[in-house]
């Protein structure tokens, strides 16, 4: 085996090696340089970054943000389901997974989520076929919806106020599996 | 002195204290990740093989020889050929020890699953602290000299560094929290391989050593070869490295020839029963499937992954979106940032690699070339092999956080510092002294900035990966809970087709009919017995039929119809489905 005792190497190699070693590890550093600098910079990208930040969440014992809590509920029993979810949330998503369970198209999901935000309230359904989708987007065109906008993805070119049009159901032949509806706070739906 | 009171012990087991202190900080806020199982991202595929293991732990996994049927057992799926396609892209080894903890507990394998996901990221991320302990320590050793405090600290950072890392970066935190998959299944025992490669190499005069070491080694090639595909790309590497380090390094306690053999003995009897296993399933259900009409199908299935065939074909552009966004999401980098830090950093390792055999330094270096080779090149090769598999997987770009946190993180730093520290005392004439500060300086201040750059990566599950509460599975299990096997299940409003999230707890499809009268034959071709039929729903569309039902139950806003004693109107049992 080759030996490689510290300090053997010096006077082995001598100045033949020098100049190479010399080049290489100059090369070697500004590679080294460059990849901390990105290291740094990037991390300076992250929203939260910081050491001092982050340590300081670590003694508090806390994620960086109160994340918003998301609530997801089997889609065909959403309605019964409604009894597991916190008091605020369950009041002001009753009357929307109502109307969804009248239009006979969230039984047609597999699974629904839904997130309370300073009482807009925003449902997802996912797995949810095309037949599912055309129920709720010719119920969404009826008068009096309780949501505001629908659409086929979360993107916001998809999303069509409430009351639809019937060319609306026309997204529904995109087959996202996939539908979002938002319910805005305003004062008229406040009052109910 | 004893073992425990010497230096290095202190080293390795004060910084180890800190990963598994931050380890088990992170755990609080982890809470919300670990939520529950849901049905986004790659969280389905978790439901898929949790549909599996209830297969194993209700019919037991030997009377269905370790296959993996789509269909659960039913009275219309009454046998394996009845069962749809038995899945075989992978062999089973992902679902064994899940299957073993829930049987040894008598818990359900869905509590199992979130415990195992944990103790997984933990032996992962201790075998990749040990593992770059080991070798930074070796490197260290050749350039600080002996009694310098500086030979223990930077190991002792750097594998700090490359612990957090692994620890709170967004990938390996969400999916051992949420996702049980082949890959995430496979990663810990690639992280054993690493640190058993650690040891192979650090410790090469040992014939004991190398002996358990080895034997060790083809123990895990053997799991990781039944769990995942990446083994295959790792052995080869693997024994690419054996003979590279006889070729550059010389013999060791065991030869290089003689581990090589060994590896491919294990590969090969591995493989040949893997396929045996592949084979087997394909005559299950089929009955006619010849070793020849298998090597074509896994031809096939590899052409298919590749992205060559034109199912489910990609564009370079998608594949490369794709990366990106699982890069962003997962390790907050870049596609080009992440691209350039492990360019540069393999540079670094490959110039120190070279300009370390003039120094004669190459027995010292060795261990971290074969490191830093075996942990970059298996995920490297594997992405580029199966792109088409990344591409629909999010899952299998957790493999790129061992590179990120060994050739990135803490190689490349530990080769520059090795290389400056020799330059510094050849070129500039320093003492042994002056050159391992130089040394240790330059690995230290590279692990700081490791660590800044870890810690800061914590936010990104958070943000990614909102807290959800309430899983899957509520709907499955009122059915399951509500049926038994002479039952088919229909219902006007909703299904569970094979393979979907609540399938696994249901253990019974329920085909989704208007018009139950009409779909009824359809499902029940095979159906030689008498059986019952039942109708499910929300209690809004009662159900049509002449007869009334043998009874009516209610059970949390389900209404169940069953209509006893139903005679087959016509009995295909006998014509097996090809």
């Amino acid at each position: 085996m080759i030996s490689d005792e510290p300090g053997a190497d010096s006077k082995s190699s001598g100045g033949l090696a020098s100049k190479p070693l010399v080049t290489g590890a100059t090369f070697c550093l500004i590679l080294l340089l460059l990849v901390q600098a990105d290291l740094l910079i990037g991390t300076r990208r992250v929203g939260d970054g910081g050491i001092g930040r982050a340590l300081w969440h670590w003694v508090l014992r806390r994620p960086p943000s109160e994340p918003d809590v998301w609530h997801q509920v089997s889609a065909p029993i959403a309605k019964t389901m409604l009894a597991t979810l916190p008091a605020n949330v369950r009041q002001r998503a009753a009357p929307v997974i109502d109307w969804l369970t009248r239009s006979d198209g969230i039984q047609r999901g597999e699974i629904a989520r839904i997130l309370l935000v300073q009482d807009d309230l925003t449902v997802d359904i996912y797995g949810i076929d095309e037949t599912g989708c055309r129920r709720i987007l010719a119920a969404a065109s009826m008068p009096g919806p309780p949501i505001d906008v629908i659409g086929v993805s979360a993107a916001d070119p998809d999303m069509r106020p409430a009351p639809t049009s019937n060319s609306d159901e026309t997204q529904c032949g995109r087959k996202t599996g996939y539908l979002r509806m938002i319910s805005r706070s305003h004062p008229s739906r406040e009052r109910q | 002195m004893s073992k425990l009171s010497n230096p290095r012990t202190i080293a390795f087991l004060s910084a180890f204290a800190v990963v598994a202190l931050i380890f088990s900080i992170t755990l609080v806020w982890r809470l919300n990740l670990a939520s529950e199982i849901t049905t986004s991202r790659a969280e389905i595929v978790t439901a898929q093989l949790y549909a599996w293991l209830q297969n194993w732990i209700h019919e037991g996994p030997f009377s269905i020889h370790f296959m993996m049927p789509y269909l659960p057992l039913s009275i219309e799926n009454p046998g394996l050929q009845f069962r749809d396609e038995l899945y075989r892209s992978y062999p089973p080894g992902a679902l064994v020890p899940v299957y073993l903890l829930s049987e040894l507990h008598g818990a359900s394998p869905i509590t199992v699953l979130t415990g195992y996901g944990l103790a997984s990221h933990a032996v992962l991320v201790a075998a990749i602290f040990s593992a770059v302990f080991m070798v930074t320590e070796r490197i260290a050793r050749a350039a600080v000299p002996s009694g310098d405090s500086g030979a223990l600290w930077s190991p002792a950072l750097l594998a700090t560094s490359a612990g957090i890392f692994m620890t709170v970066a967004s990938g390996p935190a969400y999916f051992f929290a949420r996702v049980y998959v082949w890959d995430t299944a496979v990663v810990p025992w690639f992280g054993l391989a690493l640190l058993l490669e650690a040891v192979h190499t650090t410790q090469p005069d040992s014939p004991r050593t190398a002996s358990i070491v080895l034997g060790l080694l083809m123990l895990v090639f053997t799991i990781g070869l039944w769990i995942d595909w990446l083994f295959v790309v790792i052995i080869f590497v693997w024994i690419a490295l054996r003979i590279a380090g006889h070729l550059l390094v010389g013999r060791g306690a065991i030869s290089a020839w003689q581990a090589v053999g060994i590896a491919t003995a294990t590969f090969v009897t591995n493989i040949a029963l893997i396929f045996a296993w592949r084979i087997m399933a394909g005559l299950e259900q089929a009955g006619d499937l010849t070793v020849w009409d298998e090597l074509k199908r896994t031809a096939y299935k590899l052409v298919y992954r590749a992205g060559l065939t034109s199912e489910d074909a990609i564009t370079v552009q998608w594949f490369f979106d794709q990366l990106r966004s699982n890069l962003t999401n997962y390790f907050s980098v870049g596609v080009w940032q992440f691209t350039l830090l492990l360019v540069a950093s393999s540079l670094c390792i490959a110039v120190a690699f070279s300009l370390t055999r003039r120094l004669r330094l190459i027995g010292s270096f060795w261990p971290l070339a074969s490191l830093a080779l075996l942990s970059t090149a298996p995920p490297l090769v594997y992405l580029g092999l199966l792109p088409q598999h990344a591409y629909f997987h999010d899952f299998s770009i957790l493999k790129f956080a061992i590179p990120m946190a060994l050739t990135i993180l803490t190689l490349a730093p530990a080769s520059v510092a090795l290389l400056l520290g020799k330059t510094s005392a050849l070129h500039y004439r320093l003492s042994p002294r002056a050159a391992g500060t130089v040394f240790s300086t330059v690995a230290c201040l590279a692990a700081i900035s490791g660590i800044y750059f870890s810690m800061t990566r914590y936010a990104a599950p958070q943000q990614h990966f909102p807290p959800i509460r309430g899983g899957i599975g509520v709907l499955g299990t009122i059915i399951e809970r509500n049926v038994e096997y002479a039952d088919v299940v229909f219902s006007p409003q909703f299904e569970i087709a094979h393979m979907t999230a609540e399938a696994g707890f249901s253990r019974k499809l329920v085909y989704r009919s208007s018009d139950v009268d009409k779909d009824l034959p359809a499902v029940t071709r095979y159906v030689c017995t008498p059986f019952n039929l039942v109708v499910v729903s929300d209690g809004i569309d009662e159900p049509k039929r002449a007869d009334p039902p043998s009874e009516i139950r209610r059970d949390s806003g389900l209404v169940f119809y069953r209509w006893r004693n139903l005679q087959p109107k016509q009995c295909a049992g006998d014509n097996v489905p090809k």
